[in-house]
Order: structure tokens, then sequence, then C-alpha cells
């Protein structure tokens, strides 16, 4: 019992260098436990997310982009593919179940995922585990919303409560609203005319506007965006040497809405609504579905009209809106999956000759092994230099304990002269070196949550990484003993020279 | 006749390959009750002689025999034990750990044996403290480091002689006190031996405090120091 009291006193009587130590120390193991959890973090959560998803079909491009765009929400997306295409492809034989998913839009930080309710009968996590959910249950109507649990815990959502969507994946993007119209008989026939329009606007509007996008074609936006307001014909002449204005008719449709609007004078459109309410909450499943908000296709098609890229041209009331078929023009991804797995690569090729469209299908399983070979020589990297920052801070220990040994000198002529061992004494500094390296452990974990508990909204919000669990895990124990092991080998060499120095002292003490 | 503590023959210790050093000692006996004041200058072997007893130092030839056990050649872990068991050593100055209680210090006294264990009894420190007039209830839970040099001085006496070892060896342990103190200190120290059980050496550099001592004896007397 005194010895113990002893090697804490003594470690305490020395205790601006311990306490050094055992901060350099920990520090460098919560950076190893901390490397290692978001590692581990990464890696569950993408495997967990894609349970189930044979394949992702998109817009030819990059895997990686695909696949972390559309499943893990990273990113910008990708450009969007046809609707026709989800009905073409969706005819494969060789597909068991198809889920269309629409990205682009977002709420409070929080990306929109416009979907249909296959999505949370079909798409599995964490292998083979269904999506439940915790209240409420999916979309009935255009404008039902539903939201993953860390959205309604961040955001403190119930059911029933009515949300915004913001176009675009910024915070600060303009809002997606809408207007209700009291709608008078006489105005109703107006209003058919709208409709006609709306089509219009819809079907063709909206492809050449793809076009736009494509080609970045901003003047001619801009050139659109005056004939709005001039209404002027001439300009209309001009137009005609642009190649993708085809359709002029459309044009004169398009400003013809807008005078009528402005005639209308807004009468009906006081009533300003944020349009989405939740009628469904999910349950956690530790993957980028708790920070979704889930809107129906249609949905997304609703808020996007008398959209034209990112702005919005046209204020449609809602009731016009739901006049129209909600059909979508374009989504961003499709989810599969196929009746006989091994029928992936046939698959593939038959998306690969799709020819209406360049699009690719994405293999979850292939493409996240190929992140990881890409990932995995970071992850050692990471780890190396993690070990070393562990042993420079052991060698540090070394340091100390050394620099200590010679005015410590006396205290082991006293010691010797009580009767205890060379051995004995080098025990005694075996036994600091392990309570230093266990505080250095227990201090590096409490560091590591107190990491986590300060960065964990902004991994999770940021990164999509999830971090759920402090418990001690294998890999924690092995690398506490490594180091504990790490430290009693490195106090092997000041333990020889006071092995020495007690043999050559003996009980004269030398000052 | 009363026991023999400690008894050396022919004891022949050189320091080194070259004999710089080396120490003969033809025959030193100490018995129980006995009381020994050695005295003579630095460097006339006074730490090795104290060195060679309590086993810290192997000669190279010879014998020493502690309590009837010849520990020459014992190992070093035989000869930890015997000291730990049967010796009290008082230090010239420092001799407390600084950063520990008075208490735990005179307890450590008995950390190594667990003969002085099983012999000392739980209020030994107070009783020991009381003979040494450290004051029990002021002291016991100070730091060491807090208190006088005198003070200082008679805890490293109680720590020598926690757990009744027979032999106590004191070196030079008045020589940081003033002469006032040194008196104390000794008579403190004579009163606190068991007189019937115990057998003391005290090495010095003069013997201006001989008055106490049964045998004074030049350290020349003992040992014979070749030092080149």
């Amino acid at each position: 019992m005194i010895k113990f009291t002893l090697v804490f006193q003594s470690l305490l009587n020395r205790w601006l260098s311990c306490l050094l130590i055992i901060l350099t120390l920990a520090c460098s193991i919560s950076l190893y436990f901390t490397v290692s959890r978001i590692q581990e973090s990464v890696k569950s959560s993408f495997k967990n997310t894609v349970s189930g998803v044979d394949s992702v079909v998109a817009a030819r491009g990059g895997n990686l982009q695909i696949l972390l765009n559309s499943v893990f929400l990273i990113g910008e997306p990708s450009a969007p593919i046809q609707w026709n295409t989800y009905k073409d492809i969706t005819d494969n034989k060789k597909i068991k179940w198809a889920v269309p998913i629409s990205l682009g839009d977002s709420h409070k930080g929080f990306r929109v995922i416009g979907t249909t309710n296959n999505y949370f009968k079909e798409i599995k996590y964490s292998s083979g585990k269904n999506i439940e959910f915790l209240l409420g249950n999916s979309f009935n109507d255009v404008f039902d919303v539903v939201i993953g649990s860390v959205v309604a815990s961040k955001l403190n959502y119930d059911i029933g409560e009515e949300v915004a969507i913001t176009h675009g994946l910024s915070e600060v993007g303009e809002v997606h609203t809408f207007h209700s119209e009291d709608v008078s008989p006489e105005e109703h026939a107006k209003h058919e005319d709208h409709d006609d329009h709306e089509d219009h606007a819809k079907h063709e509007d909206h492809d050449d506007h793809e076009d736009h996008a494509k080609h970045e074609d901003h003047d001619d936006h801009e050139d659109h965006a005056k004939h709005e307001e001039h209404d002027d014909h001439e300009d209309h002449a001009k137009h005609e040497d642009h190649d993708d204005h085809e359709d002029h008719a459309k044009h004169e449709d398009h400003d013809d809405h807008e005078d009528h609007a402005k005639d209308d004078d807004h009468a009906g459109h006081d009533h300003e609504n944020l349009g989405f309410k939740i009628t469904g909450i999910l349950k956690s499943t530790g993957t980028p579905i708790d920070n979704a908000v889930f809107v129906s296709l249609a949905g997304i098609e609703a808020m996007h009209t008398g959209w034209i890229g990112n702005q919005k041209v046209i204020d449609v009331s809602v009731e016009q809106i739901m006049k129209n078929e909600l059909e979508p023009k374009t989504i961003s991804a499709i989810f599969l999956s196929l009746n006989n797995r091994t029928q992936i690569f046939q698959f593939k090729r038959d998306v690969l000759n799709y020819k209406k469209e360049a699009i690719s299908s994405v293999m979850p399983g292939i493409t996240l092994s190929r992140l990881w070979m890409l990932t995995g020589n970071v992850d050692k990297a990471f780890k190396i230099i993690t070990f070393f920052i562990i042993i420079i801070a052991l060698l540090g220990m070394i340091a100390m304990t050394i620099a200590g040994l010679n005015s410590r000198r006396r205290e082991m002529a006293i010691l010797r002269s009580v009767g205890a061992s060379p051995t004995n004494i080098v025990s005694l500094l075996l036994v600091e070196s392990i309570i230093i390296s266990i505080i250095s452990c227990i201090a590096g974990y409490i560091l590591m949550i107190v990491i986590f508990s300060l960065g964990k909204d902004y991994l999770q919000n940021n990164y999509g990484i999830f971090i759920d669990s402090f418990s001690i895990k294998n890999y924690d124990l092995q690398i506490i003993i490594t180091i504990i092991f790490a430290a009693l080998v490195a106090t092997i060499v000041p333990a020889i020279q006071i092995y020495k120095n007690t043999l050559r002292d003996g009980l004269s003490v030398k000052s | 006749m009363s026991k023999i503590l400690i008894s050396v023959e022919n004891l022949n210790y050189s320091l080194g390959n070259n004999n710089k050093f080396s120490l003969k000692i033809n025959k030193f006996i100490l018995k129980k009750s006995d009381s020994f004041l050695i005295y003579g200058d630095s460097g006339a072997g006074k730490s090795t002689f104290l060195n060679l007893l309590s086993g810290t130092l192997r000669p190279q030839e010879g014998a020493i025999n502690i309590l009837g056990k010849n520990i020459v050649d014992s190992s070093s872990a035989v000869k930890d034990k015997i000291r730990g068991d049967h010796f009290g050593i008082v230090f010239q100055t420092f001799n407390l750990l600084p950063y520990i209680t008075v208490k735990n210090n005179i307890l450590l006294g008995k950390a190594y044996s667990n003969r002085k264990q099983l012999l000392s009894s739980n209020d030994e420190v107070k009783i020991l403290m009381d003979k040494l007039s450290l004051n029990y209830k002021d002291l016991v839970d100070r730091k060491a480091y807090e208190l006088s040099i005198g003070q200082q001085q008679r805890v490293a006496v109680a720590r020598a002689l926690i757990g009744k070892p027979e032999i106590i060896i004191a070196d030079e342990p008045t020589s940081a006190l003033d002469q006032d103190n040194q008196k104390e200190f000794i008579n403190l120290l004579f009163k606190s031996l068991d007189e019937n059980e115990q057998g003391l050496i005290m090495v010095s550099h003069d013997k201006k405090l001989s008055n106490k001592f049964k045998i004074v004896k030049n350290i020349t007397e003992i040992c014979e120091v070749n030092n080149d």
C-alpha cells in the first residue's frame, strides 16, 4: 500500500512534467482513437447505406461521384436523366424493383430526396434492415414530407408541421413557396389558358431549360427574361438566331401568361404558404437517410413548376399546380435491385447500350471497394502518422524519466537502505510508466469523447459521418495494450540506468 | 555473553581492477547492546565500511556474518532482504522522501520487510515519535519537506527503528545539526534504542559526541585503507 502511495506521491511531486507527458500522450492517443473511429464510422455508414441496392443508374459520369451523390448525399448532384429513361429502364425484365431519386433541393441544410413510397419499402440499410417509421407514414399527397430522425431531432419537428423547401443545396437558396387563390368563376375561364400554358411550359420549356443548364448558356436565359419583361416582338425576331429556341410560340405563351399574372394583380395570392407538411418521421438508421428530407416526385415537380433553371420565373398557384399532371420530367438517379444478381453485368451492358441518353449503372459494392482502395492508403498514412506521434510522446516520457533520475538518486538510496532491491526500484519505475500510460489512455479517451461531442454535428451534417458509440472497441484495447507495453519497453532505458546507479551508489547518497 | 550481531573477519575489498582503493578489516564484532562510535576523516573508508556491512558492496575476500549468516557470497536479493529485515539506517542528511508524509516516511522503514511488519504494532509510529520528541498530532500528516532539519533527522531515526531491527547504522546523522541539536539528537537516539536487543554503529568525523557510546574507535583501528 505504502509502495503505491510512494509511486503516486512521487508522480505528484513531479506533477508538471508528468502532466505534460500525460498531455502529449493523451493527445496522440485521442488522435488515434478519433481517426480510427472516423474511419470505422465512414466505412460502416457507407457499407450500411447501400444494403440491397444492386445498381444505381444515373447520367454517365464518375462512378464514385454518382454513388456519393445519390446514395450518400455528398457533393454536387450529377446531371439529371429523363423520366422516360426511367420508364424504359424499368421495363427491363431483369429488374426486381426500381426507386427513382430526385435531388437538388434542401431544407435548412438537409438534403431533399424526391422519391416514391417504394423507397421506404425497398431500400434497406445495415445488411437488410427495413426503413421504419417512428411516427406517421409515407406520402399520400403531393405535399407530404417524410423526414429522417436527425432532421426531426435537430429541427425539433413533429408530425403535421409545415416546412419550406429551399431550391439548391445551400441554406440561403430561394425558398419554394406557393400561393393559393380564391378562384372566382369568371376568372376560371382565363385560368384554363394558364393550364394550357403550364403544360406547354412544362413539356418543352423544361427540356429547353435542360439544354440551357447543360450548356451554361446564361445569355440566352437572360434574353428570355427580357422577353418576359418587355413583351417585345422584335426581340423575338432576334431570338430566331438562337438554335435552341425552336418554338417561339412558347415564348409568346409565356409572355402572355406573365401579362396575365400581372393583370390578375395577385388578387388571390395573398396567402403564401410553406407548402409542405410532415407526415412521417423515420426511425434512426445511422446512415445518411437520417439526414434526409423525403418528398414525393410529384412534390418535387410541383415546387419546380414555374421555375426555369435556378430561377423562379412564374408564380404559379397551388391550385394551378394541382391541376397539372405532376409527372417529373427528370430525375437524378434510379436505385434498383435485380431479380438475379448474377445478371448485374448484363444489366450494366443493357444500360450502357441505352440509346436515348448517356447513362451508366454503378454497382455500389464494387465502387465502394474501389473507394476503400483509394482511401486505404490515406488510412494507413494516417495511422502511421498517429503511431509516430505516440512514439514521440513515449520518447518524451523516457526523456522525462531519465532527466528525473539524477535528482532521484537520493530517493533510491533511501529505498535501498530500507531493503528495496534494485529490482524493486526498477519496478517502481515501471509502475510509474504504467500509471502514466493508463492515465494518458483514459485522458485520451475522454478527449476523444470531447472532440466528438463538439464535432459530432459538424461531421454528421457535412460529411455524413455518424459517431454513435463511444464504447471501447477491440482496436482501442489493442492500442491501449500496445501503448502500455510500449511504455514499459520505453522504461527499460531509464530502468537500466537506475539499476546501475543503485548498484554503484549503494547507500551512499549522492547529491 | 550477549549475542553477536555482526562479525567481520579477514575482509578484503578493493574497488576496480587496478586496486586504487582497497580496504582491509581483520576483525570487527558488534554485539547486542553495543554502541559503537567510529570516527575518522573523510576518505578514511567510513562509507565503504558501512556499505560493506549493509551488503551493498561485495568484498573480494573474507566473511561478513550478519546474525550468524555469512552474506559475502549471498545473492543481492538475500542481502537486500537481510538489510530490510535487520538493519535500520540513518543518513547524514536528506533521509526522507520530501513529498510523502512523516507517517509514510516512517512506515517506509518496514515497507520492504515482512519481519519488521510482523514485529511492528499499529501504533508504533506514535510510540517512536513520542520517544523522539516529535509532536505526533502536529507532524504526522505533514509532508517531510515542511520539517526542520532536526525534526527530519529524528523522523529518520524513527524510520530506522520501526519494526525493531537488531542493527542500527547511523552515517554522520548529526553533521547537519547545530551543537545543541546534536546533543539532543544523540540523547533521543539512545533513549529510543532498545539496548537489550539492538546494537548501534555510528560513524562521525569527530568524537566529541562520544560520551554516550560504549565503544569509541578511530576508523583506522578497524580498517586498513590503501588509497593511492
